[in-house]
């Protein structure tokens, strides 16, 4: 018999909506995964990616018949839906000046969680460093583009999902995905650009070595 | 391919994404003779490598196990279980409301319509009635049959010398008493004097040019008037 961590979305969703709990708990330990790190991409704030990710589910819980399986994915819908909580957040938090104080519950910086937790005897110190301030230096830039582009980049880049995917996530045409997220990553290279005269490193120079040993280290 | 042309590329070419060949090809040419356009596409592979090393860096990244536990219980307690039925069942569910809601309307036009063609209750609520108003006694009506010929029809002043004696009503020539007066009613109106005779009085011209008069009129269960008394 098959489990329901071997189903599809959609067969999850509609044993669900017939008030199969189990089939709930799977979706969801499916898919929020992604549905809080998007958030937590969008926002900067782990706070928010976990209200983000239980208002998704929440709708989802609440109105279920709102999916539609000729307009996307399960998680398409799902990642909509938490697009919408994210701007409806933002929106909210835009009148309100951040406290420095609150700082705590933004992002843990790389080097933070680097420090707190065990180097294996492979790592490097100086590349750990370097790969932990650039994490940080690119999720900041990240942070920083204007929301239409933040959520291409995130969607595309970050979490992954098709084109398809992206496209029925904000509603828009994938053509338009396209054109902003070439945009959005020609903004990237812009905002991490003004670091390099400094140390008299290009963009490519201060990002391409130091990945390459993390992408092998990640792999 | 130009400087500009490769701008619109070098994602592509970043993410050595060559769907369409020749443009790919034809832009990686374009950079190795173009020292700007080699460092812009070193920049985009670049920031393209990062961005795969914060996503695999957030990789773990998840909700914390309240969010889950939170969840299930609002699963359990509000959760909107939407039953598959056969169409068949929703055809039918639908047609007894449909059918619920046309007996309303239907019930309500009937009864509207009664209301309209009700003895007095719409005569009653914009006149005066008087519940001791009747008919007079039999005898007295003897003196006008309801079968009475124009002929035989009282006169206007007949009937203003009746009331003015009792005070009672006057039946009128042509009315039909077969139908009770028990919940009749009696409405007052105004009308030219000559306009008595469309009640079947006899009206004199020189009653006829003695201006306006106000009169009860008694009706029937019917809504038909049976009797009339002029107001002094």
């Amino acid at each position: 018999m098959i489990g329901p961590n071997e189903l599809p979305d959609d067969e999850l969703l509609r044993r669900m909506i017939a008030g199969d709990e189990d089939a709930f708990a799977a979706l969801y330990r499916r898919r929020q995964g992604g549905l809080y790190r998007f958030a937590l991409q969008m926002t900067g704030s782990a706070a928010t990616a976990e209200d983000v990710t239980q208002e998704a589910f929440m709708t989802l819980i609440r109105d279920p018949k709102r999916f539609d399986g000729d307009r996307g994915s399960v998680s398409a819908f799902l990642f909509g839906i938490a697009r919408n909580h994210i701007l409806r957040r933002m929106q909210v938090e835009r009148a309100f000046v951040p406290m420095p104080e609150g700082h705590e519950e933004q992002f843990a910086t790389s080097a933070q969680k680097r420090a707190g937790s065990h180097p294996s005897a492979t790592d490097n110190p100086a590349d750990i460093l370097t790969r932990s301030e650039t994490i940080d230096r690119v999720r900041e830039a990240v942070l920083t583009l204007p929301a239409a582009y933040r959520e291409v980049v995130v969607l595309c880049d970050l979490q992954e999902l098709s084109y398809e995917d992206v496209a029925a996530a904000i509603g828009c045409a994938i053509g338009t995905v396209r054109s902003r997220l070439h945009r959005a990553r020609s903004l990237l290279i812009s905002k991490l650009r003004p670091a390099a005269p400094a140390t008299g490193n290009s963009t490519a120079e201060i990002l391409t070595g130091f990945d390459e040993r993390a992408m092998r280290r990640a792999i | 391919m130009n400087c500009l042309e490769f701008e619109n590329v070098v994602h592509d070419l970043a993410g050595n994404n060559n769907d369409v060949v020749s443009p790919w090809q034809r832009g990686l040419d374009h950079a190795q003779g173009c020292e700007r356009c080699a460092a812009l596409l070193a920049e985009a592979r670049a920031v393209r490598a990062s961005l795969r090393t914060l996503a695999v860096a957030d990789g773990g990244q998840q909700a914390g196990a309240h969010v889950e536990a939170a969840l299930r219980t609002a699963f359990r307690n509000d959760r909107v279980v939407v039953p598959v039925s056969p169409r068949w069942k929703q055809w039918a569910i639908g047609g007894v409301i449909v059918g619920a809601a046309a007996a309303v309307v239907l019930a309500l036009l009937l009864s509207f319509h009664g209301h309209l063609n009700g003895p007095q209750q719409p005569f009653a609520n914009n006149t005066t009635t008087e519940p001791g108003a009747s008919m007079p006694p039999a005898d007295q009506r003897g003196t006008v049959s309801p079968a009475a010929t124009p002929a035989e029809a009282p006169t206007v002043a007949a009937v203003e010398s009746a009331n003015a004696s009792d005070g009672a009503f006057t039946p009128l020539p042509d009315s039909d008493d077969s139908l009770p007066l028990d919940n009749g009613a009696v409405i007052r109106v105004t009308m030219q004097r000559a306009s008595l005779a469309s009640f079947g009085l006899q009206v004199s011209d020189e009653d006829a040019s003695s201006g306006q008069v106000a009169a009860d009129v008694l009706l029937d269960q019917a809504g038909m008037p049976r009797a009339i008394r002029l107001v002094q």
